[in-house]
């Protein structure tokens, strides 16, 4: 039997909302892109999983459910465009930069960052941008992911030594910013 | 406090989670250790640097939404339909030129001995010696609807010219 389209599966679970998460998934995947076309990318692709994941069964926690999906989908699109030069929006940045050279700083340091990440476990990764980017508690963490408070503080700082790892050249570019 | 009790905080410490109490015990140790400063200067500067990639704080959520039931019509689709939007842009315009270069044609030929083209032509008016454009478009229609256009018109037109 065909399986039923996203909007078919919509259609069948009205119920369930995709839109209070749609700025969030948009921040995680901009943090990783820097893109605002690929960030919407993202949160269209991001928008038919989570409905087809809620024809099946809805995640027990939406939040972590689409960080992960979210940061995966983002990481999958950074591996597609290396190697790249800057896009029209980029180019853009560095033009309307107070200072030449702080967006290629910016971008330069989003690519480290998700280099690292790329580097990460999916509970490494998730972890590090529930606590640095959605400023949630470790406790709150644990229970999204199911894990113990201890495990997430030891993923959050793999995390953060495999990122400082990749940017530490980058430290002097950073005070600048 | 040894090295391997600090290390124990540095999570809670960077995370902004720690006590006032263990805060001021971690401090008077990195205050002492050089080799612990370093690790969490380094790991605090590793989130503040994260910090700085910020997504654009103008959008909203109601307009990521629109963007993303419109964006599915437009954005994406968009991209597929560009070369069939041109097609269609480039059809109408070679179509409208050739309508102004028929009828500008038409105005400045002479409108002598010209044949009677076809037995469907509508009445000519007094005075026309030729099939009017418009007449031979309307003729083209009558004649055969479905098929009929500006390039059957024009066809027409010629053929009353010859």
């Amino acid at each position: 039997m065909k399986e039923a389209s996203p909007v078919e599966q919509f259609a069948r679970h009205p119920g369930i909302e995709f839109q209070p998460y749609a700025e969030k998934v948009y921040g995680w995947a901009y943090r990783v892109l820097g893109r605002h076309d690929d960030s919407l990318d993202v949160v269209q692709d991001v928008c038919i999983k989570w409905v087809q994941q809620c024809a099946k069964q809805a995640p027990d926690h939406p939040g972590g459910w689409l960080r992960r999906v979210a940061l995966n989908r983002s990481l999958e699109m950074v591996r597609s465009r290396r190697p790249g030069a800057l896009n029209s929006e980029q180019i853009g940045e560095v033009a309307t930069a107070d200072r030449h050279g702080e967006a290629l700083d910016r971008a330069a340091l989003r690519d480290d960052i998700a280099a690292a990440m790329e580097t990460l476990t999916d509970a490494q990764r998730g972890v590090l941008v529930a606590k640095v980017y959605d400023e949630m508690t470790f406790a709150a963490i644990a229970e999204e992911m199911g894990l113990a408070t201890s495990t997430v503080k030891t993923h959050y700082l793999r995390g953060l030594r495999a990122v400082r790892d990749r940017l530490k050249k980058r430290w002097t570019d950073w005070e600048s910013l | 406090m040894n090295c391997n009790e600090v290390e124990l905080l540095f999570a809670e410490a960077i995370g902004d989670e720690l006590d006032a109490s263990h805060r001021a015990s971690l401090h008077a140790h990195l205050a002492v250790c050089e080799s612990c400063r370093g690790e969490f200067e380094g790991l605090s500067k590793t989130v503040t640097g994260m910090k700085t990639i910020d997504p654009p704080s103008r959008l909203s959520v109601e307009r990521i939404g629109d963007r993303l039931v419109i964006g599915r019509s437009l954005h994406r689709s968009g991209r597929r339909m560009q070369p069939v939007l041109w097609a269609a842009c480039r059809y109408a315009a070679s179509v409208l030129i050739a309508f102004l270069a028929g009828y500008t044609l038409h105005a400045r030929l002479p409108q002598v001995n010209a044949p009677q083209p076809l037995d469907s032509a509508p009445a000519r008016s007094p005075g026309h010696h030729g099939v009017s454009f418009e007449s031979a478009l309307v003729s083209a229609h009558m004649h055969n609807p479905a098929g009929s256009g500006l390039a059957t018109g024009l066809k027409i037109l010629a053929d009353s010219r010859r």
